[in-house]
């Protein structure tokens, strides 16, 4: 199948996965694809991608719950910075986005975080003659920060491919706080880095795009127009 | 026979040095760019970045786009030394040459987006915040918007390799438009996030870096990027 097609046909977003337990072997291939074939600037791959697999019940609830509160916390600043005028009341079992439960109940849940690198022998060489690697510097991981997620981007986008490849299913999440230590507070100890993106997997049982056909508002939830997204100079 | 997506990255995908003189016809980057338009997903259908095409008649704009990224890479090393984290600074990266030789270039900068209907009626009616419509909240979100640059990014790079074009990214170029301005890339207004050069490669950096030094540039192990909880 054609790239573009696969991509078309099979990536949608799921509201909740059924509870059938896709192969280990699967994801780990998949992994092992996106990491293959993922680029990284100076060959730092300066992130690291955590693998929560079926067993992992609780802390995929904490992750869910550390999600509704990020929800919650954004648009309670919003209504204080004037920009907004309500909100929707989120909290844990009062208010929940129903399309974040991918987030607590999918077989795997892969999130990804920022890493400290180490230079290989060739960049060690460059080091010397003046290159800086800055991807091995605490100091520096705010400040390249959009460099790192555009690769994390690149990594996902691969490992969607290899996952739906497979016949599976997958969502994104990008709602939550980045503060490792508000993870440790909800009991993610393991966690000691920066948070950029959250990815379940799974089979799906249903999709957000049936509840908008349900609704007969898919026409409402549409993406910009093309031409406000490429722009030739 | 359709080639599946390992495969095309493992086969087909290089780091550029420089490209040919050859330039793909505009209609295969037009399809290109409407197939990735058309299958990246973003957060409440946001897409808060634009992507910039400098086409091949954009000669003196791409020389311009290679000397701010040589200016930056000199001034990261400046900084790293001042901070002590670097012994020295060099004079240049050689494999910026793709910046200015391709036929087509590709940049992405951050957009400031208008909620659709649906999202709309969720910001008036549940109390929705749609972030993304906020000048004040570019830079706080400029790592959600960088991540959906990349998938942008990748599936640009599926859909440009399928047709044989080659394709090279470049990160490092300095964020503040200011000095974008400063090159005379007046054009530009919003924070700049990535480039993508595409056309025929005529030299890959693994082959003008000679193969002993290609065997010692390698990626971290697997078991360093990826961990089972």
């Amino acid at each position: 199948m054609k790239h573009f097609d696969l991509l078309e046909q099979k990536r949608k977003h799921v509201k909740f996965y059924k509870e059938d337990i896709p192969p280990k072997d699967k994801v780990e291939r998949a992994l092992y694809k996106a990491w293959k074939t993922s680029p990284s600037k100076n060959n730092a791959m300066a992130y690291q991608a955590l693998v929560w697999g079926p067993d992992k019940v609780k802390e995929k609830e904490a992750i869910h719950g550390l999600v509704v509160k990020c929800h919650a916390d954004v648009e309670d600043q919003a209504v204080k910075d004037g920009q907004a005028i309500q909100t929707q009341g989120a909290k844990v079992g009062v208010y929940e986005n129903p399309y974040y439960r991918h987030v607590k109940e999918n077989p795997y849940l892969i999130t990804v975080h920022s890493r400290i690198a180490q230079p290989n022998v060739y960049y060690q060489k460059q080091v010397e003659t003046g290159h800086f690697f800055d991807q091995a510097h605490e100091s520096h991981i705010e400040k390249i920060i959009d460099s790192v997620a555009v690769e994390v981007g690149i990594f996902i986008a691969n490992l969607t491919n290899y996952l739906l490849e497979e016949g599976l299913d997958i969502s994104y999440n990008s709602c939550f706080n980045r503060r490792p230590h508000n993870w440790h507070k909800a009991g993610l100890n393991m966690v000691d880095t920066r948070p950029i993106v959250m990815m379940s997997c799974g089979y799906a049982k249903r999709y957000r795009q049936e509840d908008m056909e349900d609704w007969k508002i898919k026409h409402e939830d549409i993406k910009p127009e093309m031409k406000e997204i490429i722009k030739w100079i | 026979m359709q080639m599946n997506t390992f495969d095309l990255l493992e086969t087909k995908r290089k780091q550029v040095f420089n490209y040919s003189d050859k330039i793909p016809d505009k209609g295969i980057i037009e399809d290109a760019l409407y197939k990735a338009w058309k299958t990246t997903p973003s957060k409440n259908n946001a897409m808060a970045y634009e992507v910039v095409v400098w086409g091949p008649d954009k000669k003196s704009e791409k020389q311009a786009l290679y000397n701010l990224t040589q200016k930056s890479c000199i001034e990261t090393e400046k900084t790293g030394l001042k901070e002590g984290l670097a012994v020295s600074v060099s004079t240049g990266n050689k494999y910026f040459e793709h910046i200015r030789t391709n036929p087509y270039m590709f940049t992405f900068h951050q957009r400031l987006a208008t909620p659709n209907e649906y999202h709309k009626e969720s910001i008036e009616k549940k109390g929705m915040f749609f972030d993304q419509a906020h000048k004040s909240h570019m830079s706080k979100i400029i790592d959600s918007v960088a991540v959906e640059v990349g998938l942008f990014a990748q599936i640009l790079t599926n859909n440009l390799l399928e047709v044989g074009l080659d394709v090279s990214y470049n990160s490092c170029f300095t964020r503040e438009i200011k000095y974008w301005h400063n090159w005379g890339l007046t054009n530009i207004t919003t924070r700049p996030i990535l480039m993508l050069s595409c056309g025929y490669g005529e030299i890959y950096r693994r082959n003008h870096n000679g193969s002993a030094a290609h065997k010692t540039d390698v990626k971290p192990e697997h078991q360093d990027v990826i961990t089972w909880v």
